[in-house]
């Protein structure tokens, strides 16, 4: 599931990652719904992509939340080791597309 | 008498397509550990049977030291730098890092192409730097 939704934020005074993981704990964020790797081998349930916009445009989001289960691609030649490291999940709770809005909202 | 001496009537008179998504509106991040579109890093242009140069210039970093970056192109949804792509690994904290990850297609059909930009991370945040003070630009052209 791809949910786009808009919404205005001034993230002026802080970093872009430190905006994202603002907007990763909005969403709940967690292990029981882990947007974001920790470790190269973490299960993830979803993903978050932010256009940070400079106001007066708002912030345009794009969460994947995994609908089905998908093992680690990566594969190791000569010695490195490319690909996808983390397990893709389907969250145990899957979020509605409105909870997901909802929470990205409290942000405004 | 007069002659008058014809050229070629097969000269191909139209201008090479191209197009370019230039950002300096606000920052690009990620933590997709799958391959996503850049957002909004998408181009269709008709072309001729002939090849395309695509490319991109950004200025990235990773909050994870030692978390990839990894960059890919689609054309027509086929992935240009095979499954995984281009990987730039974050060697420092907080180190920005120039990337122009570029390439060339073999002759494509004529007709409507679309190319995207693809990225995502090995863990932590991906960051994509477009400002005014520091753009980003993702172009195709194509080749005749």
């Amino acid at each position: 599931m791809i949910v786009t939704h808009e919404v205005m934020i001034d993230c002026t005074s802080m970093t872009g990652e430190e905006c994202s993981d603002l907007c990763l704990t909005a969403l709940g964020h967690g292990t029981d719904f882990n947007l974001k790797a920790s470790s190269l081998t973490d299960t993830l349930h979803g993903s978050v992509s932010i256009i940070h916009n400079d106001s007066p445009l708002p912030h345009i989001f794009s969460i994947e939340v995994y609908e089905t289960d998908e093992a680690p691609t990566a594969v190791t030649s000569h010695g490195i080791t490319t690909g996808r490291q983390s397990t893709l999940a389907r969250p145990a709770v899957m979020p509605t597309e409105q909870d997901l809005i909802n929470k990205l909202e409290t942000l405004a | 008498m007069s002659s008058i001496i014809r050229g070629d009537d097969n000269w191909d008179t139209t201008p090479p397509a191209y197009g370019r998504v230039v950002r300096t509106a606000g920052n690009v991040s990620t933590t997709s550990t799958s391959l996503v579109e850049v957002t909004g890093s998408s181009i269709t242009i008709t072309t001729g049977a002939n090849p395309i140069y695509f490319g991109a210039c950004h200025t990235i970093r990773n909050n994870t030291v030692g978390a990839d970056m990894v960059f890919n192109f689609t054309i027509d949804n086929a992935l240009q730098f095979g499954t995984t792509g281009l990987i730039q690994d974050q060697a420092a904290s907080s180190q920005w890092n120039m990337i122009s990850p570029q390439g060339q297609s073999a002759v494509l059909s004529a007709g409507s192409h679309t190319i995207k930009e693809k990225w995502r991370v090995g863990g932590g945040t991906g960051l994509l730097l477009a400002s005014t003070a520091e753009g980003s630009m993702f172009f195709v052209n194509e080749i005749k």
